[in-house]
């Protein structure tokens, strides 16, 4: 091992860290897309502070958007996977409510 | 002109079988992708033994030859942008007397990587492959760490069977 392989590691470590440090800045989702099976029906800011009651066909869901997370407060639907679903920030991520076919996705 | 042909042959099959031994052995399951590069070990030993032109006449064919085999066109594509990164710059730092064994090849496991992403970037959008870059890095730096000692090790003993250099 030379001098100059040492730089070799040190650069691939810094340039790591800094996409590591880019991947965590860009990941952070900046708005929360709401669907009724396929149809867009809200887009609310994640920095907000705000309860949304959606009414749907076969019931409703009330979406919390706080401190830079959302999740499903309150359903009446069967089985609440939505509800224990853990609160989504980054982009991607989701809340699904299957049987009232309602989704929330991070964009 | 046989000899060569011979000698050529029987690294190629070592390439290919070394590739085939690995992808039987789930190194990671955690990040797809993430491999040690057995097949890239015989491309570097082939770069140290005889030179830089032999070590690409064997990792294209090999491509070609297990792409077909065992995989699909777009395999072919990712592994080509790899292979192309990483061989074009280890040829460029084998030159460099600064540089050793280790350095080429952590370099090269590296810039296989960067190659890759760089397809799946213009494939599925740089966004969706952000999160692999670092892990992807730090990767090729351990598997060509690795490799370079494997070629380290294995070089001495080999130099004698290969007699005279460059075929």
């Amino acid at each position: 091992m030379k001098k100059a392989d040492g730089i070799i590691i040190a650069a691939v470590l810094l340039v790591a860290v800094f996409f590591l440090a880019m991947a965590w800045v860009r990941g952070n989702g900046q708005t929360v897309v709401l669907y009724d099976d396929v149809t867009e029906i809200g887009r609310y800011p994640l920095t907000d502070e705000r309860t949304i009651r959606v009414e749907l066909e076969n019931g409703y869901n009330t979406v919390v958007i706080s401190g830079g997370t959302v999740s499903v407060s309150e359903a009446d639907c069967a089985n609440q996977v939505c509800v224990h679903t853990t609160a989504a920030s980054r982009v991607g991520d989701t809340v699904v409510c299957l049987p009232h076919k309602f989704y929330v996705v991070i964009k | 002109m046989n000899k060569r042909l011979a000698r050529m042959a029987m690294l190629l099959a070592l390439a290919v079988i070394m590739g085939y031994l690995e992808a039987l052995i789930p190194v990671t399951p955690m990040i797809p992708g993430i491999k040690i590069g057995l097949a890239n070990y015989v491309i570097v030993l082939v770069m140290y033994l005889f030179s830089i032109r032999e070590a690409v006449i064997i990792s294209v064919l090999r491509i070609i030859l297990v792409g077909f085999l065992l995989s699909n066109l777009s395999m072919i594509l990712y592994s080509l942008a790899g292979a192309f990164f990483s061989l074009t710059v280890m040829a460029l730092l084998k030159r460099n007397p600064h540089f050793s064994i280790y350095g080429v090849s952590m370099a090269g496991g590296i810039m296989h990587n960067v190659g890759q992403l760089l397809v799946a970037g213009a494939l599925m959008g740089f966004q969706a492959i952000l999160w692999y870059v670092p892990f992807l890095l730090l990767a090729g730096l351990l598997a060509g760490l690795l490799i370079g000692c494997l070629v380290r090790v294995s070089y001495s003993r080999l130099e004698n069977i290969t007699g005279e250099r460059g075929f």
